[in-house]
């Protein structure tokens, strides 16, 4: 996905390499060791459009609430170069999550990574407890989101790793979209440091709006990230979300009987005449971000409008790229006609 | 040919370029290699594929669906 042209991937840009730079000199300050790791990881985090919207969110909050304060609320509290700081610790926690998404994958080595990881979410920890030392909603918030944050990926790792063995059939709740609206948490907390900032009630209705909306949005940008994906984790020997409904789908009509018949290039060569299948997937994606942009509708927006509109944009685009592509494949082999898959598929 | 083994073969030859590349060179020996069982019929619409085209269209293809999302 590319943010960077859109609305909100430029409005802040002199903010975003600000944060920016303050990460490298945060890395710089690391061991040795650590340092020589994660260095010549920076330019390509920086350029990751995610890396860019964990960053500048903290700004688009802060945005919104000078422009439509709580009505409840008093002028907001000047405080400058906090958010700088709070965009900075969100950088730091993502790129700790990031990496521990990495080990998960088994694309990192632990050795170096983990303790890489570590450094990082300290770092990430240690400047929110500078800006907000004694708030105990935040750090209540905190530990809740952070436990959401857990448990969601022990789920994703059990899913990943553990859920082929011994097993025959799905579980339903492993195909709920809902269960990846908990990887929002990194993002909820920038709203509730925002809030807490600003001596604002967790209580207002605009908090449980943008929470709502940033859960929303996790959904949609996991199913676009697991479309994008379940090949090469199938690969790797692992599921995820958009695998796991290939195979249901797959177990629903009788194309395989178990899981134990579970082979990537069948499935490969199924999704490609299952184009229902897609359409559905896409489907929950697209209201899992009509869903977020309701959320805030009201507020207005323009910033987090062009965050979910150019995500449902993009969902879009590579639903149809991978749509013209599946029929490519189809015509080359000529599978519309008698004995085709297609055929067999009718009987 | 059973379902399942039509299935794989095409998803063999989207995700594996090099079996690809005999599918089209030599479309019985590649089968036979890899131990599909075709009927003369699916045998003949495999060699009936036109490669050049089919390799033009799969380039295109290539990523199904891992690139849909960079």
């Amino acid at each position: 996905m590319t943010s960077a042209g859109s609305m909100h991937g430029t409005a802040y840009e002199a903010d975003y390499q600000a944060v920016l730079a303050r990460a490298g000199s945060t890395v710089a300050g690391f061991p040795p060791a650590l340092r020589s790791v994660a260095e010549p990881m920076l330019p390509q985090w920086g350029e990751a459009s995610f890396s860019r919207i964990v960053a500048l969110l903290p700004y688009w909050i802060a945005d919104l609430l000078d422009r439509s304060p709580p009505r409840d609320a008093g002028p907001p509290i000047p405080h400058p170069g906090d958010t700088e700081t709070l965009a900075l610790a969100n950088l730091l926690g993502w790129w700790s999550y990031l990496l521990q998404d990495g080990l998960v994958d088994g694309d990192l080595e632990p050795g170096s990574f983990l303790p890489l990881s570590m450094a990082l979410y300290t770092a990430a920890v240690g400047l929110l407890a500078q800006l907000l030392p004694g708030d105990r909603a935040f750090w209540d918030a905190f530990e809740r989101l952070s436990l959401a944050s857990s448990e969601a990926g022990a789920w994703e790792q059990r899913l990943r790793l553990d859920y082929l063995k011994d097993r025959m059939t799905i579980d339903p709740g492993l195909v709920e979209p809902e269960r990846l609206a908990d990887r929002s948490a990194l993002l909820e907390l920038a709203v509730a440091a925002q809030f807490s900032l600003r001596g604002l009630d967790q209580e207002h209705p605009l908090y449980a709006a943008l929470c709502e909306m940033l859960r929303h949005y996790a959904i949609a940008r996991q199913i676009a990230d697991d479309r994008s994906d379940w090949v090469q984790d199938l690969q790797n020997g692992q599921v995820n979300f958009v695998s796991v409904r290939i195979l249901r789908r797959m177990l629903e009509i009788g194309a395989i009987e178990s899981l134990a018949e579970l082979d990537v290039e069948r499935m490969v060569g199924y999704t490609l005449y299952d184009e229902a299948l897609f359409a559905g997937i896409q489907q929950e994606a697209i209201d899992a971000c009509r869903r977020a942009a309701q959320c805030i509708a009201p507020y207005r927006s323009r910033l987090l409008d062009s965050l979910v509109s150019d995500l449902a944009h993009d969902l879009e685009r590579n639903h149809q790229v991978a749509r013209k592509s599946r029929r490519q494949v189809q015509a080359v082999f000529a599978l519309h006609g008698k004995g085709s898959v297609q055929d067999l598929r009718s009987l | 040919m059973a379902r399942q083994d039509l299935e794989r073969l095409i998803g063999r030859a989207v995700l594996d370029p090099e079996f690809r590349e005999k599918l089209f060179t030599d479309p019985e020996k590649a089968v036979r290699e890899a131990g599909f069982d075709l009927t003369e019929e699916e045998l003949a619409q495999l060699k009936s594929i036109d490669a050049q085209k089919a390799r033009a269209l799969l380039e295109e293809a290539e990523a199904i669906p891992a690139a849909e999302w960079k």
